[in-house]
């Protein structure tokens, strides 16, 4: 029952950030919020699936394909957005901080790859990896440029990735549909550091 | 047991012939029916391959392997038509539809055989149905696809956004069918309420440009 009411509460609220985002692509023609509707749009998509699957059959699916096809688009956008988003400057910059990263991702997919399919924890972490080398030379950037709202922007990406993370390695643990589970205050996390997301990028863009 | 493939040559064979008297202009709408029929044909082998490698049971296959393999096999054939022949926008969004119709076509026809023509009022169901998922999907994707590939920065990331809403919407339909009940009438409603609704859009749409012209 609370995998149910997560995924509605989790699926109401990037369905909110979806439309949000599009109205404000259409009213102000800027790329950006169009690559942040594409984002919310593949994840409540992926979520939508999943909670119709739940409540239809009364069990998760146990061959992900579709949702994770969704999720890997969402996380295809997430990406684009932390790249596109960034000045001349900002692309120039390097830090070796921002292999931490890489570094984190490759130690989780060898560790996720005991669970799971293989090729799927390698485009996951890969997509995660990268997207997190970006926001970490970005956070420094900004920080050194007392860009504040540039530098909010990145930290709630690292969030989301950071809440990601922390949400697949419960799930390899804990399997119970019960409040208890760390999985769902993971996942209630999730949708917090998503919703997050759009009002960092809001500011970081309009301002 | 089904002989998709006997089938299959049974209707290629007439295309085939007519590729040889057919003009320039016609021959490429063959190859399209062709390429469609061939697409599903395909997904049929591959969707058996995936579920024996998962151990997974018809629902399940169903509702979880066969939407992504159909929408990818679908999507290839207009995927090389767009990255070889580089077609104008209308020409690629046709391409698709026939593509997708020539898919449901064949899908239809391999249930038939299987299961029968005995109730009308279901197959019509069935037939509109099936068909308006395939039709809708393939719209979506190359109304997308003809938008998006003109900006260099959203090809790869635009391609995967369609393909997975094209995924989905396929995914839904085939998940509410397995349901049966009330769940099922509304899956195959869906579907249609969909290309009405997309048929509406896109005659405003046109009225609205000749309106500004």
């Amino acid at each position: 029952m609370i995998e149910i009411v997560d995924n509605a509460v989790q699926l109401t609220v990037t369905l909110l950030c979806a439309g949000v985002s599009w109205v404000h692509a259409a009213r102000r023609r800027k790329q950006v919020y169009a690559i942040l509707g594409c984002y919310y749009s593949a994840l409540a998509m992926g979520i939508l699936y999943w909670l119709v699957y739940d409540i239809v059959t009364s069990y998760t699916p146990k061959i992900f394909y579709v949702s994770d096809l969704c999720w890997m688009a969402s996380y295809l956008f997430l990406l684009m957005l932390v790249t596109e988003t960034a000045g001349p400057e900002e692309r120039a910059f390097r830090h070796p901080a921002a292999w931490v990263s890489p570094v984190v991702s490759t130690a989780l997919t060898v560790f996720y790859c005991q669970w799971g399919d293989w090729l799927e924890n390698v485009v996951w972490c890969g997509l995660m990896g990268a997207a997190g080398w970006f926001s970490i030379r970005g956070c420094i950037w900004a920080a050194r440029q007392k860009d504040t709202a540039r530098r909010n922007f990145h930290g709630a990406v690292l969030i989301l990735i950071t809440v990601e993370y922390c949400l697949w390695t419960a799930s390899c643990f804990w399997t119970e549909d019960s409040l208890a589970n760390p999985y769902f205050w993971f996942d209630f996390g999730l949708t917090a550091s998503a919703a997050l997301l759009l009002f960092a990028t809001e500011r970081a863009v309009v301002e | 047991m089904t002989y998709i493939d006997h089938i299959y040559a049974c209707m290629a064979a007439p295309m085939l012939i007519g590729l040889l008297f057919a003009d320039r202009r016609w021959r490429i709408g063959i190859v399209f029916v062709l390429a469609g029929m061939t697409a599903c044909l395909l997904s049929a082998y591959i969707n058996s391959f995936f579920a024996g490698l998962y151990g997974a049971d018809v629902a399940t296959a169903t509702a979880e392997i066969t939407p992504v393999v159909e929408e990818i096999m679908k999507l290839l054939p207009l995927l090389f038509y767009l990255l070889v022949f580089e077609p104008k926008p209308e020409r690629a969004q046709m391409a698709m539809i026939i593509i997708a119709v020539s898919f449901a076509t064949f899908e239809n026809v391999c249930w038939l055989v299987e299961n029968g023509a005995e109730q009308l009022d279901f197959l019509l169901l069935r037939g509109f149905g099936t068909g308006a998922m395939h039709v809708v999907c393939g719209a979506a994707v190359s109304t997308g696809l003809v938008y998006i590939w003109r900006s260099a920065w959203l090809k790869v990331a635009g391609t995967a956004g369609l393909l997975c809403t094209a995924v989905t919407f396929h995914a839904m339909y085939n998940l509410l069918l397995s349901a049966g009940g009330g769940a099922q009438i509304f899956g195959y409603m869906m579907p249609i309420a969909a290309a009405l609704i997309g048929y509406a859009l896109t005659r405003l749409l046109r009225a609205g440009k000749s309106a500004d012209n």
